[in-house]
């Protein structure tokens, strides 16, 4: 049996895919052609994660980790902010308003039509939305008003037959060590609203881009799993004591430099033993979608490599 | 104390308020299609025609007949470059900038085009940068090597055309490097440091210094053995990754040392400013930062921190937008200069757009252009 995998962000587009949304945006052609090139590329991702423990479906329809809440009631679209440290780039939002999304619209973001069963899906976190959005509404209670949209998000997702969601929390990795006791408190009551909604999903933070050896408070969340960022993660510094699941991004998503299955295997065999983990599983570092197509599915095939060898070793 | 200022001499040493252009302007309609081996309409022209009027070009019977032609031979193509690259150096003229080049009209972009003059780096496909616009991403599978001075051909045709100061724009090491997947060196680093973070901090800085000693100096040689004077180092990358701001000093020192008589400015745009201290305050060889701050509300914090650290170098106030249309008036940007001379000296400020104004029409680029050279008549007039 095989080591358990998981993808934790936005997946590259295949060459195919960014020609059809180029051709879409000069008028060259329709938006049913477009969508067709984009069910193929989620197909052929699903396929790559056979066997995984769970499978996404790529967040191929998000321009960036905000844009379907971008476009939700309360929230305008702003300039192009650099997306942390990545030549990537994100529109900020800008709140005006009561935020008011309804769980549906966020249901059109997804190829649930083409998922298997074992469905994850990914979100943003509030957190990191909070920390990346202009706020020129909320006197307070953004945090909340946003944890209580996620809430009923994930009642929807739920009847959509989703397993897992995963919460993309870069800032908190990011920055955590510089946020104050009372923001954490805060942070941890946010997750408290999301997960009264849980029902027998599991739910989860992933954090990258920063040292998780700094902000392990995070174990303590009322949550089921934490991804780790192992490329900026202090491993000699870091300590776990925890019963959560742990997912070990030990593949790194912002170099095309191909891990060798091998030294990936005895690193991530290190650590379980280290840190006596029971319940894990081997992912990317961060979004696939910083390296080019053919590069991202190489890294999934190497993710593949340790997970089946990994018994071996 | 600094003293680079003294040690390089200013190009326009008579006036206040030196005028330069940054970068890039768009490539006229006429040499895009006449390249894709479009034909032209009627529209372009005339917008050809009024460009000719307004740079004061009579003689022009060989670009005329070059774009009446159905096939052009590559030759041929590259000479309506040549043809648009006077153009913009004419209008540059007309307007009246102090400092010019022909905004990179014989360029690209600032990125793929330097790497495809380097062997060691291998283009692997696109990756998003922001909505569905990508870029083709290289990486570093090997030593760099320079094959050719990529810049140095555009350089000895632009110094024909024209007697004003040039000022040769060239993308940094920093950011070459932090643009491209970096294979090679974090291979060798990974073997040596058990940290990742510390093996990618190591491998960055290896190849940054790398580009700048086999790259971006023999481009400058060259340049400097051409008769460039000013240089001015583009590192829209310096400010991404924080922790590595200190390499980018190192690359810039090492790509601009041993160059006694060349003026070299930085220019860095779409960045958070204030990072860039105390780190900068070791850059050598660096005379005038050039940055952008009509984009940031004319928010002059930068300045002050000048002021805070006594860095004594000039700054290139970027007092155009260049990502809105709108064209500010003579009086704005005499206000944007003059809320900058109570932080900042006049004989230390050049004037100049926030960056290149390549995403605006060239109706719009030459009028904002234009004003900017008004709003320094007015402010000469009362400070010279």
């Amino acid at each position: 049996m095989m080591l358990p995998v998981q993808l934790t962000g936005t997946f590259a587009r295949s060459q195919n895919l960014i020609r059809a949304t180029r051709d879409f945006d000069r008028g060259r052609t329709s938006h049913s052609e477009l969508e067709k090139v984009r069910r193929e590329d989620v197909k052929r991702l699903i396929e790559l994660q056979a066997g995984f423990e769970y499978v996404i479906d790529g967040n191929l329809l998000w321009q960036d980790l905000f844009r379907p809440f971008s476009e939700a009631e309360g929230i305008e679209l702003g300039p192009l902010i650099r997306f942390f440290e990545t030549n990537t780039f994100f529109r900020r939002p800008i709140i005006t308003g009561k935020i008011h999304l309804p769980p549906e619209k966020i249901g059109q973001y997804f190829y649930f039509d083409l998922m298997p069963d074992n469905r994850k899906v990914i979100l943003p976190g509030p957190v990191t939305f909070w920390a990346m959005s202009e706020n020129r509404y909320y006197k307070k209670d953004f945090l909340f008003d946003l944890a209580h949209t996620l809430n009923q998000i994930l009642r929807y997702l739920y009847q959509q037959g989703v397993k897992t969601i995963q919460f993309s929390e870069p800032y908190l990795a990011y920055n955590g060590k510089n946020l104050k006791r009372t923001d954490w408190e805060q942070a941890k009551t946010a997750y408290q609203i999301i997960s009264q909604m849980r029902n027998n999903m599991e739910i989860g933070i992933a954090t990258y881009f920063g040292d998780f050896s700094e902000i392990t408070q995070l174990l303590k969340f009322p949550i089921d799993f934490v991804t780790i960022d192992l490329t900026a993660t202090s491993t000699k510094k870091l300590k776990i004591e925890t019963d959560k699941k742990i997912g070990l991004g030990c593949i790194d998503a912002t170099n095309s430099l191909l891990e060798v299955p091998k030294s990936v295997i005895k690193f991530v065999a290190d650590l379980i033993k280290r840190f006596k983990l029971k319940r894990f599983f081997i992912c990317p570092n961060c979004d696939l979608d910083f390296l080019p197509y053919s590069v991202a599915e190489k890294k999934v095939a190497i993710l593949r490599k340790v997970a089946e060898q990994f018994k071996q070793y | 104390m600094l003293n680079y200022i003294e040690l390089r001499l200013s190009p326009c040493p008579d006036v206040l308020f030196p005028t330069q252009e940054i970068g890039s302007i768009a490539k006229p309609n006429w040499l895009v299609k006449k390249r894709r081996g479009q034909e032209l309409k009627a529209s372009d022209w005339e917008e050809l025609r009024y460009w000719l009027d307004f740079a004061q070009i009579k003689e022009y019977d060989e670009l005329k007949d070059l774009l009446k032609r159905k096939a052009l031979t590559l030759k041929e193509k590259n000479r309506l470059v040549e043809w648009s690259s006077i153009l913009v150096l004419k209008c540059f003229e007309k307007i009246g900038l102090d400092i010019i080049y022909d905004g990179e009209q014989h360029r690209s972009e600032m990125y793929q085009e330097p790497i495809s003059y380097i062997d060691g780096f291998k283009f692997l496909g696109e990756v998003r940068s922001f909505d569905n616009k990508y870029y083709r991403k290289a990486a570093c599978i090997k030593k760099p090597k320079l094959l050719k001075e990529y810049h140095l051909e555009e350089f000895n045709f632009i110094k024909e055309q024209t007697t004003k100061p040039l000022k040769v724009p060239i993308t940094g090491a920093y950011t070459l490097m932090n643009w491209s997947f970096n294979e090679f060196y974090l291979k060798q680093w990974q073997k040596r440091k058990k940290d990742f973070a510390k093996a990618r901090y190591k491998a960055n800085q290896a190849l940054a210094i790398d580009l700048a000693k086999t790259v971006i100096r023999p481009n400058i040689q060259a340049l400097v053995n051409a008769g460039a004077k000013l240089i001015q180092i583009d590192e829209p990358a310096a400010t991404t990754r924080p922790d590595e701001i200190p390499i980018f000093v190192q690359s810039f020192n090492e790509s601009t040392k041993g160059f006694p008589n060349v003026r070299f400015n930085l220019h860095i745009c779409f960045s958070n400013y204030a990072l860039l201290y105390p780190a900068i305050l070791d850059l050598k060889n660096c005379c005038q930062f050039t940055f952008e701050f009509a984009n940031q509300g004319a928010n002059y914090d930068f300045l002050r921190l000048m002021r805070k650290y006594k860095d004594r170098r000039e700054i290139g106030l970027g007092v155009l937008d260049v990502h809105t249309d709108e064209i500010e008036s003579p009086v704005v940007i005499v206000q944007r200069v003059k809320s900058a001379i109570k932080i900042i000296p006049p004989e230390r400020i050049y004037v100049n757009p926030d960056c290149g104004l390549r995403t605006r029409s060239w109706r719009v680029a030459f009028a904002k252009l234009a004003n900017m050279v008004k709003a320094v008549e007015k402010l000469r007039a009362e400070y010279q």
